[in-house]
């Protein structure tokens, strides 16, 4: 039987095993040019041609300016391309007012989860704004993505406390931290709270890491995740698929950890 | 690069390794410069690196890694480059790297006998993105057309910028390794040609196989999936006048 680096390295589509995307976007953004077409439409040809089954999906509209209206284009993707985009209803803290009835819309429509970016929004993930949302996420035992960083907004290390208090809730830490320095308290995070996992995207993400993550936690909790189409989204794929780990740890993280997740929601 | 880092610890730092990574990637050469030239002494380090290619010369194995040499002006007592730095690199470099933010100079005319010199030998100039300002760039090519200078480390924020000297200028290169943006490189095919880029990694910062999947999944012909896995490297290589 070919191995999953073969595939790759004869640039195969890999079909034959579940691949969820647990970090996707849609849409533009300002500060670059995104050349591939970064509509729903688009993400789902280079999506079928890499073997995506389906993407836990979030606007970048919504990390910006406008939660609201970029829900909207992801309700849209949801309802052109049944399946293929489990929609993340992304909230702006900076906008207490409007959170809860956001996400009552949103989750009654059928997003599957929450997304923050407590960084764009600017807004410390320890705020007291944030806190409808965990409520409302533990009452739905949903999923939340949340951006995380190595700084003073979303380190991984501010999570641990909202993990204890809210258990039925299960966070994906974003891009793990992003650094180093946030890998290596994305780990210690997710190693010590069952709820507690570890999302892999970001510039300085490596092989290298994804091993360390694997055997310092367990291959039960690292989620794939790209960024697409922030990032080309074949730079993980291509990270997951040649790291120095057997094939049934990648198929784990690729798709089965997610998929586990999204069950118990 | 080879050698030891101040933070993080890399996930290699000797010959040996990068070898081993390369084998495990299907990659059969690499430029290489040393961490010590960047971050301690150019030519402390460029003798290390030497001493290190030296050190694996087993089945012809040393052949894989070719020397870059960090340079850094006035290095020397005497000169802005001595006689000795430039017959070295000459002879015996098969890029140059430099690091003007970090090392404090100026990308620019300010240095103007070693990009004179540099240009007359048509030797590559990796610089990587965070090191420079685009004006200084934007001068430093147009006034040196024949020197071959390659952006590194860019990221994918860069588009704005790289695709307006792409236009400008020939003598300007992309390598790929962090160039993450989403159908970027398709990007860059379709409107400069797969000529102004060339493969790279950034190991032992982080490792291939992001890049390597890009390229080889990328929606190009094979033809320029080749140029830039070695075609447009192996060129810039080939003309170097030594």
């Amino acid at each position: 039987m070919v191995g999953l680096k073969e595939k790759a390295e004869r640039g195969e589509k890999i079909d034959d095993i579940l691949i969820i995307d647990a970090h996707a976007h849609m849409g533009k953004w300002f500060n670059f040019p995104i050349y591939g077409d970064p509509s729903a439409k688009g993400m789902v040809r280079l999506m079928d041609r890499l073997g995506v089954s389906k993407c836990l999906v979030s606007a970048h509209l919504s990390i910006g300016p406008d939660f609201h209206e970029g829900n909207e284009i992801i309700l849209k993707a949801m309802q052109d391309f049944p399946g293929r985009f489990l929609g993340m209803c992304t909230i702006n803290p900076n906008y207490p007012q409007e959170m809860l009835q956001e996400l009552e819309l949103r989750f009654r429509q059928g997003f599957i989860g929450i997304k923050i970016h407590p960084s764009t929004h600017n807004y410390p993930v320890g705020g007291k704004n944030y806190c409808p949302v965990w409520e409302f996420a533990q009452e739905k035992k949903a999923i939340v993505l949340s951006h995380t960083w190595y700084d003073g907004i979303c380190s991984p290390r501010l999570f641990a406390g909202i993990a204890e208090k809210y258990p039925a809730l299960r966070i994906l830490l974003g891009h793990s931290g992003g650094v180093y320095q946030g890998y290596e308290e994305a780990i210690e995070v997710a190693a010590k709270y069952e709820n507690v996992y570890l999302e892999i995207c970001g510039s300085e993400f490596s092989g290298y890491w994804l091993e360390q993550m694997v055997s310092k936690t367990s291959p039960d909790k690292v989620i794939y995740g790209t960024d697409f189409p922030f990032h080309d989204p074949r730079i993980t794929f291509g990270r997951v698929l040649f790291a120095p780990l057997s094939d049934e740890v990648k198929k784990k993280i690729l798709g089965l950890n997610i998929e586990r997740i999204l069950k118990k929601s | 690069m080879l050698g030891k880092w101040h933070a993080p610890k890399l996930y290699f730092d000797s010959a040996r390794e990068l070898l081993s990574e390369m084998d495990y990637h299907n990659i059969e050469k690499a430029l290489v410069f040393h961490s010590l030239a960047w971050q301690y002494d150019p030519d402390t380090g460029n003798r290390k690196l030497l001493e290190e290619i030296e050190n694996v010369n087993s089945k012809g194995m040393h052949e894989r890694l070719l020397p870059v040499f960090v340079i850094a002006p006035w290095n020397t007592p005497s000169e802005m480059m001595d006689g000795e730095s430039t017959k070295e690199i000459r002879t015996r470099a098969y890029a140059v790297r430099v690091f003007p933010r970090d090392q404090n100079f100026l990308f620019s005319k300010w240095l103007h006998p070693v990009l004179e010199f540099l240009e007359g030998i048509r030797m590559p100039v990796f610089i990587n993105y965070d090191q420079v300002d685009f004006r200084d760039l934007d001068k430093v090519l147009a006034s040196y057309p024949e020197l071959p200078v390659i952006i590194s480390n860019t990221g994918y924020r860069i588009c704005r910028f790289l695709f307006t000297l792409f236009k400008k200028y020939k003598n300007f290169y992309l390598e790929t390794s962090t160039f993450f943006s989403y159908e970027g490189i398709e990007e860059v095919c379709k409107k400069f040609g797969a000529e102004r880029m060339v493969f790279a990694t950034r190991m032992p910062f982080i490792d291939p196989g992001g890049m390597l999947a890009r390229i080889i999944y990328a929606d190009i012909t094979e033809e320029e999936k080749q140029l830039i896995a070695r075609g447009n490297i192996e060129r810039l290589i080939s003309e170097i006048r030594r």
